[in-house]
């Protein structure tokens, strides 16, 4: 027998449905065939395999709660139907045709008493779907499929769906449109209640025979092509705390809109009745309507007049206003030193990526039709800032239960509340907003949440909860609302605010770009990791060049010598005129441990304390990667004012050396530091020229929650330095450790961006037990909300410290 | 064979305990939804055709007469439904038959499969989703209903209207199928 007549036993084998006899001759055969043991072993894999596929999409808990309350509405009683006895589906059957004779006589002679067809699916696109009134699941539909009064439809494909109305008159879906289709009054062929999305109406007959509701109004027309749109408004005011506390309210706007291309339509909006003719626009809210007859034109009328707010660093806000002027609808926002990235989302909704640290103040006005790309563009003109929409991937999507209600009278304006703490807690407050603008502002205050399923932002929601963590938000969401997430792609936009283009000068304190070349010259860096070994050649004899170099240091260099070749790790350079003492100091400060180097592997944040705005501090950044990459260097004064920016191109497998005061400005207060920003991972080392001592260089883009000092290492001149190098206030406790004791502890707070540099005077100052700091104890930094930068700075030869995580610290 | 617990649950619901039926979704809902993504292909539509599964089980369930049979009544019902949005979707209906047809008959005229075989278990989820997805859909569903339903020979057999031997037969050349599908995607092998 063949190894090829067992496969069939080896299949029925692994499904268990072998005979004992079977059992025993597959096994005896197994035993001796390599070939069919390995067959056996795919086979069995392909299940686990796909089980594994299968068991990442697995239900949950909230599956169990989506199919109750499917039951339940789909049951009003929530018990099960009546035992029918055998034999009764036959009468059962005839009942049901009986039925559905009735229903198409009486919808026939008495078309208001029953639900009749009022349009056709001619094409559904890709995937219109309806709901039929009561059901509680979207089906898909096909052409020829027979719309009734009350059915839901809704198109969340990229191609347009067609439906043709009584009298032939046809109307297209866009994609993302929900809309329920209805009766409507005696003169029309049939109405279509517009709740999200666009729709083209052909109208073939005389008369107002296509009608459009919407939340802020009606258009009808006959013999007439015109688009309606809908969408919401939203009319934030922000209030920021000088304590990081802060208030967002707003109302959501019905916004509608009607572009007519042939004929003429009426709209009823605001308690009045306008005729639009071809070529013209009407847009119209429950309480204004404005005509246009060129609102394209009018859509570039764009009006920004911010600009940037160094100054503020905390408080201020916004409010925001729609105002019916002689040129149709505007938004108008008045800003007061708040946050480039909260203007942007409240004008767009849109998730802002970049603009840290921007604070602006003025006034921004724009037609309630602008495209959102000429309104951001428009502010980042005046800013001097690039700002563009860009798509963008969520990996995350989340998607609303079908039992929550449908809506079959237009939503009126619906209220927003979000509180934030000073600690950071959210309190909120939805009142029939929409699940996309639900997203939206929550999003405005840092909750992460994913991206919604296109089809279920249109639904209300009301919720309330009180003092969550931004985290919490999500896991609320989930249970209150029985949203489900699962890991799926979508096409988001964003908000992408640039850096400034090279050379130019933005609003805030900005400086002339450093081009690396001409320092680094001809440095080879090892990319394999960071460096060992550099050599240098061709540098210009220019004393007063500074250099990468090697710990290690050459004495040829000490000559002011053009070549020199150098190894074992970094040289922070010289200074002019020091000759060949400065080879040996700098050889000194090779104090950065190899230790230290090799355990980093970069970040996109890097925090430098300025230890001394009197010393000439020296900043390495090290790209190890083939490509450039661009670093924005922002300075912050110790009250964390942003005080300088400067971007800086580091090309790849490059170290660029920065010196205070000639490569970047001088941070003129004690207690300022610099924060690097980058797209890729950077390594960063820092060192003080003058003292020759240690400066710090942390790479703050993960921090650890604890750090821990030598106290033998502050001293009298020592010096301990604390940044918050986020947007986030943070809280931490200092406390100092003898033994397992803490002998003193201290709370203290740190506004985004605020650096303290402490003196061991200046820890008497905060407690005066701090001076009873026993030798060989240990000074312990906890965070406690946030994240800090910390670091021990003595002036004597010292090591680094460890922090929790094992990060170097100095 | 003994008592399904489920038929326990069954009762309980016929009797108009809600909480049974929660018991049963429980249960079933990932082996209803591991049916319906065989059919249709994603699992957002997957789950919405799991929950009418459900709520037209609970609607019916009265008629179940034994409840040892609920999990083969339960998948008849995600089966008709799957079957359905099929047909009033037929964007569904793309595979191209004919190929899976002529491979298969490929496969069936090789000698001795044993002779020439490269069976490292070492593939990738894609490379099994890939090869199952090749598959003609009613070779997929039972290969389905076999490794995630986990239905017996005679389940299978009752749901699909097909006899316990066929139901061997047929998965034995769906594994083959896969298995020759695996080794045609390796690097290096000729494909055939």
């Amino acid at each position: 027998m063949s190894c090829a007549n067992y496969l069939p036993l080896i299949s029925r084998q692994l499904d268990g449905e072998l005979t004992f006899s079977e059992r025993n001759e597959i096994e005896r055969h197994l035993a001796g065939c390599a070939g069919c043991r390995a067959t056996q072993d795919l086979w069995r894999r392909q299940g686990t395999v796909l089980r594994g596929f299968l068991g990442k999409a697995a239900l949950d808990e909230s599956f169990v709660r989506k199919v109750r309350l499917a039951r339940e509405s789909a049951t009003p009683t929530a018990k099960p139907s009546a035992r029918w006895m055998p034999g009764s589906v036959v009468r059962w059957a005839q009942a049901i045709a009986a039925l559905a004779i009735i229903a198409f006589l009486v919808a026939q002679f008495f078309p208001g008493a029953a639900r009749y067809s009022i349009a056709t699916v001619i094409n559904p696109g890709e995937g219109l779907q309806v709901r039929s009134s009561g059901a509680s699941a979207w089906m898909p539909t096909i052409a020829g499929a027979q719309l009734l009064a009350g059915d839901w439809i809704r198109n969340p494909q990229a191609s347009a769906a067609l439906i043709q109305l009584r009298d032939s008159s046809q109307v297209t879906l866009q994609q993302g449109t929900l809309a329920e289709i209805q009766d409507g009054p005696e003169d029309s062929a049939g109405q279509v209640l517009l709740l999200r999305g666009s729709v083209v109406s052909e109208a073939q007959s005389e008369g107002r025979n296509v009608q459009v509701r919407t939340a802020a109004g009606r258009v009808a027309g006959g013999n007439a092509r015109f688009e309606v749109q809908v969408r919401n408004l939203s009319i934030p005011r922000l209030m920021l705390s000088d304590d990081n506390s802060e208030v967002l309210t707003g109302s959501i706007m019905p916004l509608s809109g009607v572009n007519v291309e042939k004929g003429v339509v009426r709209v009823e909006a605001a308690a009045r009745t306008r005729d639009v003719t071809a070529g013209a626009a009407a847009f119209f809210t429950p309480s204004q309507l404005a005509v246009l007859q060129d609102y394209q034109r009018d859509a570039q009328s764009i009006s920004v007049t911010l600009k940037s707010d160094p100054a503020i660093i905390r408080g201020g806000g916004l409010v925001s206003a729609l105002l019916a002027t002689d040129a149709g609808l505007h938004v108008q926002v008045r800003a007061n030193g708040v946050p480039l990235r909260r203007l942007l989302e409240s004008t767009t909704g849109e998730i802002v990526v970049g603009g840290e640290g921007f604070r602006v103040t003025g006034s921004l006005a724009y037609p309630v039709y602008s495209r959102q790309e000429d309104v951001v563009a428009a502010i980042g003109t005046q800013l001097g800032l690039p700002i563009s929409l860009k798509q963008a991937v969520n990996s995350r999507t989340a998607s609303l239960p079908s039992r929550v209600p449908l809506v079959s009278e237009a939503q009126p304006s619906s209220e927003f509340t979000i509180r934030r703490s000073a600690q950071g807690l959210l309190s909120f407050n939805f009142r029939g907003v929409s699940a996309s603008q639900v997203f939206r502002n929550l999003r405005s205050e840092d909750v992460e949440l994913p991206q919604l399923a296109i089809e279920d932002e249109w639904i209300p929601i009301t919720a309330e909860a009180s003092n969550l963590e931004p985290r919490q938000v999500l896991p609320w969401l989930e249970k209150e609302l029985g949203m489900v997430v699962r890991d799926a792609n979508s096409s988001v936009r964003v908000v992408h605010v640039g850096t400034p283009e090279r050379g130019t000068r933005a609003q805030i304190p900005f400086t002339s770009t450093v081009d690396a070349a001409p320092i680094v010259a001809e440095a080879q860096i090892d990319s394999a990791g960071l460096p060992h070994s550099a050599s240098a050649a061709g540098l210009p004899a220019d004393s007063s060049r500074w250099w990468t170099g090697a710990r290690s240091f050459d004495p040829m260099v000490s000559g002011g010598m053009p070549n020199l070749t150098l190894s074992d790790g970094i040289l922070f350079g010289r200074a002019p005129g020091l000759g060949a003492g400065t080879a040996s100091t700098a050889s000194a400060s090779g104090r950065l441990t190899g230790a230290q180097r090799g355990s980093r592997s970069g970040s996109r944040h890097i925090t430098w304390p300025v230890l001394s705005s009197a010393e000439i501090a020296a900043f390495t950044v090290t790209n190890t990667s083939p490509q450039r990459i661009r670093t924005l260097w922002n300075g912050y004064d110790n009250g964390g004012r942003l005080v300088v920016q400067q971007e800086i191109v580091v090309e790849a497998n490059t170290s660029l050396n920065l010196v205070s005061g000639r490569d970047l400005p001088q941070i003129s207060a004690d207690g300022g530091h610099w924060e690097t920003v980058s797209d890729s991972p950077i390594s960063g080392t820092g060192d003080v020229i003058i003292d020759r001592d240690l400066a710090a260089a942390v790479e703050s883009e993960s921090l650890p929650p604890v750090w821990e000092f030598d106290s033998n290492r502050l001293g009298s001149d020592g010096r301990l330095w604390f940044v918050n190098p986020s947007e986030e206030m943070a809280r931490f406790v200092l406390a100092v450790i003898s033994g397992d004791d803490a002998m003193v502890s201290q709370q203290v707070f740190l506004a985004p961006h605020m650096g303290m540099l402490w003196s061991f005077e200046s820890l008497l100052a905060i407690h005066p037990d701090l001076g009873n700091v026993i030798p060989g104890s240990t000074i312990v930094i906890q965070a406690m909300e946030g994240s800090i930068a910390a670091g021990l700075r003595a002036n004597a030869a010292t090591t680094p410290a460890r922090g929790k995580k094992g990060e170097w610290v100095h | 064979m003994g008592m399904d617990p489920s038929s326990d649950l069954v009762r309980r619901c016929a009797d108009g305990d809600p909480l049974a039926f929660d018991c049963l979704v429980r249960e079933y809902m990932n082996t209803v939804l591991g049916l319906a993504y065989n059919y249709v292909g994603n699992f957002h539509t997957a789950e919405d055709l799991a929950q009418e599964t459900f709520v037209q089980a609970f609607q019916s369930i009265s008629s179940l007469r034994d409840g040892n049979r609920f999990k083969v009544w339960l998948l008849r019902i995600a089966r008709n439904k799957c079957i359905d949005y099929i047909r009033r979707n037929p964007r569904w209906l793309s595979i191209d038959q004919d190929q899976d047809l002529h491979k298969e008959v490929a496969l069936k005229t090789k000698v001795d499969p044993a002779l020439d075989r490269d069976d490292r278990a070492d593939f990738s989820e894609a490379d099994l989703l890939t090869a199952l997805n090749s598959l003609r859909q009613d070779y997929r569903e039972i290969f389905i209903m076999k490794h995630v339903d986990n239905l017996s020979y005679r389940e299978i057999a009752d749901l699909l209207g097909m006899t316990v031997s066929a139901v061997g037969e047929k998965l034995y050349r769906v594994r083959s199928m896969i298995r020759e599908r695996l080794i045609e995607t390796r690097p290096g092998s000729s494909a055939s």
